[in-house]
């Protein structure tokens, strides 16, 4: 079967089983005894590997072929879910996360499956002999028996045969598989007939199986005689011997797609006897959903703002007529087309939650790693935002978090000494506020003091000491966000990537958002990261350079000024204004795009835009007022120009360029 | 119909369909798969900063566009546009680019067997541009190769430099 075009959709639904995964490993780590989870966690890796069997994903499905068993003795109670057990499970998760942007060369992981497997199979031996391991590793799953041959085993065992299950291990390193598994076979013909094989004898023969296979045989031979003679081939590792489960109940190996549907069927069943559970609500959630491709998505936006765009020409049209049927029908236009943008727009909304899951698991690992004790608390984490800004703010967030750990939370020792709880705790929240979401990372650390900043920024030529002693406290703390001010010395994992507390500011502003910090020495600090809602829509102020309109993101604006040029002095070649008492750069806007600026004998207009802690001011020719405006993004073909943040297309219809204020300055 | 049957013979599937233009007098053409439409020279928003041949961006149905001069692009005599002056919106890797040429006359119908490899210049554009040279009856046609047209003269001259012996192209079809 050619299941390329499933790819795809593997691919999310896997990373969703994934994330869900490694979220109800670190519930159980909390609590071990909760069979709910377990629960779930079993179905999930249950479900993955099905999946992953259908693709033709061997290594995916062996490895959550293997967590499978270490769940279900969990599942069980044979087996405890302690640190070690916890540990070697989010191993595998990692794995499985390697393995899905490897699928192509699955190759490259395979000595680390074989790694891996062998610790969860290590894991299971531990509550268990081998031979029951063996027994139980196969439980049915991967067998299932049509009419025909239950009716063969019928037949048999009407004529004085039993119908047993066997499964054979090779060797893993085994090199004729093929050989192997036809010498089984003859074997087996000589003691009884061979029912079924999985895999099918044609995958048998063409070596598609990993290294075991099932059959089932109708015999009168005793189980021992059987096994003690299949031990006999070369490079057969082992073999269990059992009945057949009666006339097999679902079908879950062969027919992953259908079991997955009888699940969810028993799901509902069991959710509505059930409901109050949170976690099953989010999964109701989950299934009302449809994923779609977010090219189709951009493309009805677009189409949208396009309707918008023509929907003010007709508002204007029907206002210098006076039909009273026209005017109306326009504003009735008008109404339905804002709530249809507003509508769509919200498609583009997706809650933070999806950047949120993934850092309880990073913020454990890592104070594991620290030897910190740290509670992270998440809240608000249904908080919507736009797409485009949940799929940057993933990494500004890590390193806020690292941060924390890294340098806010004390290690357990000082945190007693200091008559503080021996576990930190982070607190993770988003919410809204107007039209931007507020996100809040702070702890319960040290602080931050804000001398050792100023001595830091000094020693490393960043401020000069006069400018030193003459800043504000808080002034001081904003240093951590400068150029090459970064706290972080070692290269870690996380903050490895060159991502420093600069860099953190650089991208939130990007998103033009801001970034701001709160510290009181012994208790904690605060980060305080403020996004707009959506990055499509921006309010920005529409300046004339040159006769071509541009838009200003109002984010970067502090003000607009009017100034006379006999006001303007030069300093060193660089022409400044004097605003009360600041001196203020100026730029030609229109020198600087490369344009013929128009008259400057008359008074100046100038806006006010700061980046990067710098202000300047911005010379234009007019200021046309504030509007509100859709971005799009340019062509991929004329990306890339400087102090060019992107295009709008404006009432008229005529594309507008939005500049960017931080590469313009 | 024998004679009929010889003619659908003769138009197999892999006849060319270009949409042919003119730019200072010379006929070209550009393979009609990649044309998505033809416009009116729409208001063009100028892109200050950005490579000499680019025009600027217009408004396409909601999406922003850039828009490249073809006589810039190939270094003709600037002209003033008339209103015959077409853009055409082609999808190139980059995208979609809207290429402004003097006017469009039609679609053509070429055999492939009716085009030969460029020479290596051509009425003063660079061979890089060109696919090959189309006859119909009298007429030669320069048929447009469209993946390099945003490509800077820089980028053109490394190409020039590695490849080694460009000798001939072969047709990109």
């Amino acid at each position: 079967m050619d299941t390329s075009e499933y790819r795809d959709l593997f691919l999310a639904e896997a990373r969703e089983y994934l994330q869900g995964l490694n979220i109800a490993l670190l519930q159980l780590e909390s609590d071990p005894a909760d069979r709910e989870v377990l629960q779930e966690m079993f179905r999930a890796a249950h479900s993955l590997k099905g999946m992953s069997a259908t693709m033709g994903y061997q290594l995916l499905a062996n490895l959550t072929h293997q967590m499978e068993n270490v769940l279900d003795f969990l599942r069980q109670g044979t087996l405890r879910a302690d640190r070690d057990v916890a540990n070697i499970l989010f191993e595998s998760l990692d794995l499985l996360e390697l393995l899905l942007g490897r699928l192509d060369e699955p190759a490259s992981c395979l000595e680390q499956v074989d790694r891996v497997v062998g610790k969860l199979r290590a894991a299971c031996e531990g509550s268990k002999d081998e031979a029951d391991f063996v027994g139980n590793a196969a439980d049915g799953d991967n067998l299932s028996l049509d009419e025909f041959e239950k009716e063969m085993i019928r037949v048999g065992c009407a004529a004085g045969e039993r119908a047993r299950h066997l499964e054979v291990v090779l060797d893993a390193s085994c090199l004729l598989k093929s050989v192997r598994a036809y010498m089984v076979f003859k074997l087996m013909e000589k003691f009884g007939h061979i029912v079924k094989a999985v895999p099918g004898t044609q995958e048998l023969e063409e070596e598609q199986f990993e290294d075991r296979f099932q059959l089932v045989i109708l015999t009168q031979a005793a189980d021992e005689t059987i096994r003690a003679e299949l031990l006999q081939i070369a490079e057969v590792a082992a073999v269990s011997v059992r009945d057949v489960p009666e006339m097999v109940e679902t079908s879950a190996g062969l027919e992953p797609a259908a079991a997955r549907r009888v699940e969810l069927v028993s799901e509902t069943a069991i959710s509505q006897e059930e409901l109050n559970g949170e976690r099953r609500n989010i999964r109701r959630a989950a299934e009302k959903t449809i994923r779609v491709e977010t090219d189709k998505l951009d493309k009805l936006i677009n189409l949208v703002g396009e309707l918008v765009v023509n929907r003010t020409r007709v508002v204007e049209l029907g206002r210098t007529d006076v039909a009273a049927e026209l005017v109306s029908a326009v504003e009735q236009l008008d109404r339905i087309t804002t709530d249809l943008q507003s509508a769509v727009m919200k498609l583009r909304m997706v809650p933070i939650k999806q950047v949120f899951d993934r850092f309880p698991r990073m913020v454990r690992d890592l104070s594991q790693e620290k030897g910190k004790k740290v509670n992270l608390e998440v809240r608000g984490e249904e908080t919507e935002l736009d797409r485009s800004i949940v799929n940057q703010i993933g990494d500004p967030l890590v390193h806020l978090l690292r941060n924390s750990v890294d340098h806010g939370i004390e290690p357990p020792g000082v945190r007693v000494q200091n008559g503080k709880p021996e576990e930190g705790t982070i607190v993770l929240e988003a919410r809204h506020e107007g039209s931007y979401v507020l996100i809040r990372v702070s702890d319960d650390g040290r602080g931050i003091a804000t001398e050792e900043m100023l001595q830091k920024a000094v020693e490393k030529g960043l401020l000069s000491s006069t400018e030193a002693q003459r800043m504000s406290d808080e002034e001081a703390l904003r240093l951590i966000f400068r150029n090459g001010f970064s706290t972080a010395e070692q290269v870690t994992d996380i903050s490895g990537r060159g991502v420093g507390m600069d860099a953190v500011k650089t991208v939130i502003e990007s998103m033009n958002g801001s970034v701001d910090i709160k510290t009181s020495p012994g208790e904690g600090t605060r980060f305080y990261v403020r996004l707009p809602l959506t990055l499509a829509i921006i309010k920005a102020m529409l300046v004339e350079v040159a006769g071509e309109i541009y838009a200003i993101p109002i984010e970067a604006i502090r003000e607009n000024l009017y100034v006379a040029p006999q006001d303007i002095k030069t300093i060193q070649g660089e022409k400044v204004v004097n605003v009360r008492s600041e001196v203020l750069p100026l730029i030609y806007l229109g020198e600087m795009l490369g344009m013929k600026s128009g008259s400057s004998e008359e008074i100046l207009s100038v806006v006010v835009v700061e980046a990067a802690e710098r202000k300047t001011g911005l010379v234009v020719d007019v200021l046309l007022g504030q509007q509100e405006i859709v971005i799009k993004s340019l062509s991929r073909a004329v990306e890339g120009i400087r102090g060019v943040a992107g295009a709008t297309v404006l009432g008229n219809g005529r594309v507008a360029l939005i500049l960017d204020v931080s590469s313009l300055i | 119909m024998k004679s009929l049957m010889e003619k659908t013979e003769e138009q197999p599937q892999d006849e060319l369909q270009l949409v042919a233009f003119f730019l200072q007098g010379e006929e070209f053409a550009v393979d009609i798969q990649k044309v998505r439409e033809v416009l009116k020279l729409p208001p063009i928003t100028p892109l200050p900063q950005s490579l000499e041949f680019i025009e600027g961006v217009i408004n396409l149905r909601g999406e922003v566009i850039p828009v490249v001069d073809l006589r810039k692009r190939f270094r003709l005599a600037d002209a003033a546009k008339s209103d015959k002056a077409r853009i055409i919106i082609v999808e190139i890797e980059e995208g979609m680019v809207g290429l402004i040429v003097d006017s469009v006359t039609e679609v053509l119908h070429l055999n492939p067997s009716a085009i030969e490899l460029p020479p290596r210049r051509l009425a003063g554009t660079r061979t890089e541009f060109i696919s090959g040279v189309g006859k119909l009856g009298e007429r030669l046609i320069i048929i447009l190769r469209l993946e390099k047209i945003l490509s800077t003269e820089e980028q053109l001259e490394l190409e020039h430099l590695q490849l080694a012996e460009p000798e001939r192209m072969p047709l990109n079809r």
